[in-house]
């Protein structure tokens, strides 16, 4: 596995070293040892900070949103992991991306480290995490020190991953994983279903007191391309108001999650990108779930498809049972 | 404003310290400035609007109003003092404000008036205005044309479209003062005669013999007989004369850019040319953070600069 | 100065809760910030800092500048009301022939009825700032204050004058502390009405204001004796000790006025998704919106936060907009906090507390930002070329994710 970083690299230098690319978006080191960041990589030197670990959790693929990537007609390399890929697909599906100035390396993906589920193991700020194999060893400045279990930190959506290599590259780098077969599964959503409706009342009113309309998990979500020109945003008309309380903040997801319905694969980089860690990715989730249930549909899957709220079939089953 | 506070305001100290100790009002003089700025407002609260009803509305152009003004309490009204280019937030309540030079002259004392390009959400809400409406007005604010600075010298008004707004109130003053000044040039532009404002005071002056008034559009147009031109081309023709001369110029920004061009050629200082700039606002009392141009606030710094000013900031206009 | 010893620490708290509303940090859901207290709930002083800046509770999120409402009279109705009542501004009835009539209101039948809003704000103590958090106040205190001649602003000033800050000083540093970079200090008492000194059992606390005093007359204070008192010199020494300085502040507001037009913010900007997240958990970033929200016939202007990454901040209704680019927006915080703020203010806006680099979604680090255009070309600490991958076969301590260390050293950063 070690290797993916290494053919990053060599992928990288190679396509900026021949004029393909103006510049690699990848994951590098970031403020200490525990940190990763996305890195834009232009020569041969910045190449050589290009990492590849279980911490590269970003969706890189959001730096192609309109307005995000400056200049904007950049011939831009960009790595993506399977759920980032998805975000891509939806992307090219609804021509928002040049592919023609993309140059896409997959990284095939066993799962990615939710950084919170070693954050609460500890009472101090970590510094460090080191992975070797299925250990993960996380240490504080004042050296304090707890191993854990791989598998246990993934992110919650790794799990349940179905997509684990790129839906859409143009080189690989290294060995695909197995792909798990079957139907999606929705572990994250168990417990929320179970709730009655005056619980998930009580639940999001819990969680949605917390918004400070940050708007990071609309800027962080790689198919909110509105993002500059958001309805959120809008006075005219004015959908959501400026009382950053429960109701409004509420109203604010909404229309977040109900407009990326059909092109979002619950990556959760809205998720980890909340400041104030609101449960993004499960109400994501159950949007999605409801999608598939109703329309058989997963977003981000193949190129050639519709999202599904673009298409209208007439055997769409709405209104029905 | 209460008699204590007019008492202070700078008009008013001149005029009570007579020829002997005539004070100056200088560009730096921030206190007084921001105290004639604060005047107007009662209760001590910068952020809460004056009530004010519509007692006109002038349809200036296809696009532009002009909408006299008068606050319902009339001390207030007998009260309010502004100087030349100060700027005031008219607003509707429920829709919001946004800023405009008050163009009124400073020694009107029956209403304000602003004048008012539909564009926005704000604007198109004034837009609806009728007699009797209430608004909101939080004047005056911002820094203002120096124009007891100006005095003994010529004075050359440049302006363009909407931009005449901007100056009104300072050419309305000038011309109560005609007096102080040397030669006045009037320079009016717009695309074409339909989209000329405040045509009742163009008639005025072209009809006085003591200033020279000069009204172009940019391109023929049936029925007008006047001088064909962009505001830029026709100053170049005018070729005025740099020489104890101050130069106001207000409009769109190509007819700003062309025209500094014009006023470089003919030998203009940067600090004899004046401008007054819009940003989009929000508290006009320079706390919001959003109006700014490098470390200047326009509702506050401004918004009238000078060239020289205006070359010290980073471009970002 | 007094002692108070940690197991008195709920006592005092209910104490001040008669006169006024405490505020302190709180651990809820793993996540430490400032909540209001009251007694039963535990205070967190192990983490080092909330998660958002105590601000929000003297400059809150949104906050109602006035009220308003419509009353629409009709004089051909109901000629010469002024009763407190809606009704439609044209009323049709069918007339007898069939014919239809209008109610046309007369001239001047909208009378509007206005309330300024109240700036009586409640007393409060807020409890476990750090010093970067008070801080926050006193830079605020001045564009907000009237400071220089402009305005004063009343709403912020209600809240302002009724608060008393207590101050906890710090320990430790976290990886992103950079207060003395900034002329601050772990334990500098700048805003503080009271600096609290952790001490073996408790706390050395010192006044620092009138108010102060006033809080440290309280019967549970107990005299503080000399090793206290050395004990608390200890820790602020030793904590002043672990904070580096990463950047030259001196040249600083030079450099971002020669390095206005520098195609370094294109670079230092690239991985910024201009959200706002920044701006609002730092202790002073106070840029703000104006907006009307109306109901029917009534409703309110309220002030609420925005911030100069927000893609329309700087939009006009012509359509343009002078930092539409994203770079543009992004120089344009650091800029405000570094050099327009203190040229206008006589204060830097920015009180090290390191938030904006913790909550980043892509963790954009003002300490390299600054250390580039103060004229330091080398990149922070902490920031590496080449970090040491993942590699199998290798010790799991070696095996670093990132970072600058070099195997078996610690991070540079932070100490």
């Amino acid at each position: 596995m070690s290797d993916r970083q290494a053919i990053i690299r060599e992928l990288a230098r190679e396509a900026l070293a021949e004029g393909r690319i103006d510049c690699f978006v990848g994951w590098g080191p970031g403020y200490d040892g525990s940190q990763v960041i996305p890195v834009f990589a232009k020569d041969a030197a910045e190449v050589e900070e290009l990492q590849w670990n279980p911490l590269c959790h970003h969706n890189l693929t959001m730096f192609l949103k309109r307005k995000m990537a400056e200049p904007a007609d950049a011939r831009i390399g960009v790595c993506v992991k399977g759920c980032d890929s998805r975000t891509l697909v939806a992307l090219l599906q609804e021509g928002l991306v040049d592919r023609e100035r993309l140059y896409i390396v997959g990284v095939p993906c066993d799962g990615v480290i939710d950084r919170r589920k070693i954050d609460r193991e500890f009472a101090a700020e970590v510094v460090e995490v080191g992975v070797n194999g299925d250990t993960v060893v996380a240490r504080t400045a004042a050296g304090a020190e707890k191993h854990f279990d791989r598998p246990a930190l993934l992110l919650d959506q790794c799990a349940a991953c179905r997509f684990p290599n790129p839906r859409v590259a143009d080189d690989i780098a290294g060995d695909t994983v197995p792909e798990p077969e079957g139907e999606p599964v929705w572990p994250a959503l168990e417990e929320f279903e179970s709730l009655s409706p005056a619980e998930k009342d009580g639940l999001l009113a819990a969680v949605f007191s917390s918004c400070i309309r940050c708007f990071a998990c609309i800027h962080a979500c790689p198919v909110c391309y509105c993002w500059d020109q958001c309805v959120n945003r809008s006075r005219t008309p004015a959908l959501v108001g400026q009382r950053v309380e429960t109701p409004e903040n509420l109203m604010f997801q909404l229309v977040h999650i109900f407009h990326v319905a059909g092109r979002c694969p619950s990556c959760g980089a809205c998720d980890r990108a909340c400041p104030v860690e609101i449960p993004l990715y499960l109400l994501h989730q159950k949007m999605n779930k409801e999608l598939y249930d109703m329309l058989g549909f997963e977003a981000g899957v193949n190129v050639d498809d519709r999202p599904a709220l673009q298409a209208f079939n007439l055997d769409d089953p709405f209104g029905q049972g | 404003m209460g008699d204590e506070q007019k008492a202070t305001h700078p008009a008013a100290a001149e005029e009570k310290s007579g020829a002997s100790g005539r004070r100056t009002l200088t560009f730096d003089d921030v206190e007084t400035l921001a105290a004639i700025a604060r005047a107007g407002h009662r209760s001590g609260n910068p952020y809460l609007p004056e009530m004010a009803s519509v007692v006109e509305v002038i349809q200036e152009t296809p696009n532009i109003k002009s909408f006299r003004v008068r606050f319902t309490d009339d001390e207030v009204m007998q009260s309010f003092a502004f100087e030349p280019g100060q700027v005031g937030q008219l607003g509707m309540y429920g829709v919001g404000e946004s800023t405009f030079a008050i163009n009124s002259s400073p020694s009107n004392n029956d209403y304000l008036q602003f004048s008012v390009m539909q564009a926005g959400e704000v604007t198109t809400a004034l837009h609806q205005l009728s007699m009797g409406d209430k608004v909101g007005v939080r004047a005056p604010m911002g820094r203002p044309f120096p124009v007891r600075e100006w005095r003994d010298k010529n004075l050359l008004f440049i302006m363009g479209g909407i931009g005449s707004a901007a100056l009104r109130a300072t050419i309305l003053y000038c011309l109560e003062h005609r007096e102080d000044y040397g030669e006045v040039t009037i320079l009016y532009g717009a695309r074409t005669p339909v989209d000329l404002t405040f045509g009742y005071d163009i008639e005025e002056w072209q009809s006085r013999e003591d200033i020279s008034t000069i009204i172009t559009v940019d391109a023929e147009f049936p029925g007008w007989e006047g001088r064909v031109g962009f505001v830029p081309t026709v100053l170049e023709e005018l070729a005025p004369e740099p020489d104890n001369t101050i130069a106001a110029l207000c409009g769109p920004p190509i007819m700003i850019k062309f025209c500094l061009q014009v006023l470089e050629r003919l030998q203009f200082a940067d600090e004899q040319v004046y401008t007054t700039l819009e940003k989009r606002m929000k508290c006009g009392i320079g706390i919001c953070g959003r109006c700014n141009v490098g470390p200047k606030y326009v509702c506050v710094d401004g918004p009238v600069f000078t060239m020289a000013e205006l070359r010290e900031l980073p471009d970002e206009l | 100065m007094k002692f108070l010893k940690e197991s008195d620490l709920p006592a005092f708290l209910e104490h001040l809760s008669g006169e006024a509303a405490v505020v302190a940090p709180a651990k809820v859901d793993g996540m430490v910030r400032f909540l209001p207290w009251s007694p039963g709930t535990e205070v967190e002083l192990e983490a080092l800092l909330a998660r958002q800046s105590a601000k929000e509770f003297i400059f809150p999120q949104w906050e109602t500048f006035l009220k308003f409402r419509y009353l629409m009279v009709c004089d051909a109705k109901r000629p010469g009301t002024t009763e407190d009542a809606k009704m439609e501004l044209r009323l049709s009835e069918e007339g007898e022939g069939g014919g239809e009539v209008v109610a046309v209101p007369a001239p001047a039948a909208h009378e509007l009825l206005m309330v300024g809003a109240e700036q009586q704000a409640v007393s409060q103590v807020i409890f476990g700032l750090r010093p970067c958090d008070a801080r926050g106040f006193v830079q605020m205190d001045r564009v907000f204050g009237g400071y220089g001649g402009f305005y004063f602003d009343p709403y912020y000033h209600a809240r302002r004058s009724v608060a008393t800050l207590l101050v906890v000083s710090c320990h430790e540093p976290r990886s992103t502390c950079f207060c003395r970079g900034v002329g601050g200090g772990p334990a500098d008492a700048e805003g503080a009405d009271v600096l609290f000194t952790r001490v073996p059992e408790g706390f050395v606390a010192q006044a620092f204001s009138d108010k102060g005093a006033a809080v440290l007359q309280y019967p549970g204070f107990e005299e503080v004796s000399e090793p206290q008192v050395a004990a608390a010199e200890q820790s602020k020494a030793r904590a002043e000790e672990m904070v580096s300085v990463p950047f030259e502040l001196e040249s600083l507001r030079e450099g971002l006025r020669a390095n206005f037009e520098s195609a370094d913010w294109q670079e230092l900007s690239r991985r910024c998704i201009s959200c706002g997240t920044c701006t609002y958990v730092c202790p002073n970033c106070y840029c703000f919106n104006v907006t009307d929200e109306v109901v029917e016939t009534q409703g309110e202007r309220l002030r609420s936060w925005d911030n100069c990454f927000n893609p329309s901040y700087t939009l006009e209704a012509s359509g343009h907009n002078p930092r539409d680019a994203k770079p543009s927006r992004f120089r344009n915080r650091f800029n405000h906090k570094f050099w327009y703020y203190p040229e206008k203010y006589d204060s830097l806006l920015c009180s090290g507390c390191g938030r904006c680099i913790t909550y980043c979604p892509t963790r954009i680090d003002i300490r390299e930002v600054l250390s580039v255009m103060g004229g330091n070309e080398t990149r922070a600490a902490g920031q590496a070329a080449g970090g040491a991958g993942a590699a199998d076969g290798q010790v799991a301590a070696d095996a670093k994710v990132g970072g600058d260390a070099a195997d078996g050293e610690e991070s540079q950063h932070g100490r």
